[in-house]
């Protein structure tokens, strides 16, 4: 099939909510490491990793390897049967992660990780209302769309009631017009008003990402996650980190994003790039709150053997490398290149992120929000050779995620196809 | 004539009246194309637009009473 016949059959047959990157649609064919082809043969270096999920790149052969092996072995059993990969994945994620949790149970994807943890909190604490963040991503489910506070992903009203949004930490658009540290972490502390005015004074949990993802790696102040867990536990809630974009070492340093900010969550959500792109979400939960769950449970593709090989693969090969002192490392370079297009390029209103997270707002002369700058970005590093991703409420962040095996040549290679774009964007 | 309009997503934000829905006086022979820029939203935000529930390109002609929606670019996930 050429490219115009496979873009034909998804136009015709696929929904047509599912809308692509690029004003002509890039249909991939190939990848390799930190690069993949398109049906015309060209290649395009990946800074976007198909959404922080590519974590070691493309088609990694100690990952495609173990997951091969294991297609050949046992392909799918349902939690109804006890298979090696999933309970040593759960042993070694638990190990692997902050605090007292202790127990992990394993799903699809994000969304459904997420659905995972607040019914816990829900059956754990025995409240229902739920705190959540303005501009967060939780997923596409009805509760996730409900906890997800962007208007474009709410989709169809609001279909599960008791969620209540507290201000971001978004300190670039900052909902209180202060300044950090002058603030005071106004907008955590005003946790504390939201549950007492909007809510039935008690809550169930508040689920909050370390660096919203899809909100534009909006990244919060260090103190920010202290402040707000300690009003959440004082009002009976548990705390649930959605590690879905931030884990595991995409930040920099740690395995979990939540642990630069010196708290310990109850609940850790975790997908995308655990398995390196096989499909898994997983939801870590201390002893107490998994105990509290009310009945059985099981998932029929959760913890699949092929995923949870992938998985057991993935974390081996970070283990090895040690990703997270490689994301802080390359996240360095990528950060200092970007801070001196900042420097040079008055489109570019604020650099944000950790480690290989970082995040482009574009804005215009009045620091108004500019999607329309990314999308000429988009075009400019497409034609360039560089896929790299966008978000934020007003569509006007870029996101920058590479597979975190990225050398040095590429994050310049990256810097310097941006540079270009940038360059573009202000002769315009 | 006038043709119905239905602005999903992030796209009411670049009206004047941020109105989701609206209906909008537009000459003979206009089309989707023609829409788009008049409400202030930037082309490139529009991913696709339908009409009746069925997707048309920039080029198709509006008539009377038409009910035309706009879908914005993706930017999550």
């Amino acid at each position: 099939m050429n490219r115009e016949e496979i873009v034909r059959k998804q136009r015709e047959h696929v929904y047509g909510a599912v809308t692509t990157y690029y004003e002509e649609p890039l249909v991939l064919e190939r990848g390799e490491g930190m690069r993949v082809w398109d049906a015309d043969g060209t290649e395009y270096l990946d800074f976007f990793g198909g959404i922080l999920t590519v974590s070691l790149g493309h088609c990694h052969p100690e990952v495609t390897g173990r997951m091969k092996e294991q297609l050949d072995t046992l392909g799918h059993t349902s939690t109804l049967y006890i298979t090696a990969p999933q309970a040593e994945l759960a042993e070694r994620l638990v190990r692997r992660a902050p605090g007292n949790l202790r127990r992990a149970f394993f799903t699809n994807s994000g969304t459904e990780a997420d659905e995972t943890a607040v019914l816990s909190a829900q059956m754990y604490t025995g409240r229902q209302e739920l705190v959540a963040l303005r501009h967060s991503y939780s997923g596409r489910s009805m509760l996730a769309m409900s906890l997800t506070a962007h208007n474009s992903w709410r989709i169809g009203g609001t279909h599960i009631a008791g969620i209540k949004h507290a201000a971001s930490p978004y300190c670039y658009r900052c909902a209180f017009g202060l300044e950090y540290p002058a603030c005071d972490l106004r907008c955590a502390r005003d946790i504390e008003e939201l549950i007492q005015t909007t809510t039935s004074g008690g809550i169930a949990a508040f689920i909050a990402e370390p660096i919203q993802g899809v909100g534009g790696f909006i990244t919060p102040p260090p103190e920010y996650f202290e402040v707000a867990v300690e009003i959440i536990r004082r009002y009976g809630g548990v705390f649930i980190c959605d590690e879905v974009q931030t884990g595991f070492g995409r930040t920099g340093d740690h395995w979990f994003g939540i642990e630069h900010w010196g708290v310990e969550p109850d609940m850790i959500t975790g997908a995308k790039g655990i398995a390196n792109g096989a499909p898994m979400g997983v939801t870590l939960a201390t002893e107490e709150v998994a105990a509290a769950w009310q009945g059985s449970t099981i998932s029929t593709f959760g913890g699949n053997p092929i995923s949870s090989s992938a998985a057991l693969a993935t974390l081996d090969v970070m283990e090895a490398e040690d990703i997270p002192a490689r994301s802080a490392r390359m996240g360095a370079r990528l950060r200092e290149g970007l801070d001196a297009l900042a420097e040079t390029y008055p489109c570019i209103g604020d650099v944000r992120g950790m480690g290989l997270m970082q995040g482009v707002e574009l804005v215009d002369a009045e620091e108004n929000p500019a999607p329309e700058k990314v999308a000429r970005v988009f075009e400019e590093t497409r034609r360039h050779g560089l896929l790299i991703g966008r978000g934020g409420l007003f569509n006007n962040v870029l996101r920058i995620s590479p597979p975190m095996l990225c050398s040095s040549d590429d994050v310049d290679r990256a810097l310097e196809v941006l540079r270009m774009a940038f360059e573009a964007v202000e002769e315009a | 004539m006038r043709v119905q309009v239905t602005l999903n997503g992030h796209l009411s934000w670049y009206t004047e009246s941020k109105e989701k829905e609206m209906t909008l006086e537009l000459p003979e022979g206009a089309t989707v194309g023609d829409l788009i820029e008049p409400l202030g939203v930037p082309p490139v935000e529009v991913a696709f637009a339908t009409v009746e529930d069925e997707r048309v390109a920039t080029d198709y002609a509006l008539a009377e009473g038409t009910r035309v929606s706009l879908a914005p670019v993706i930017a999550g996930g």
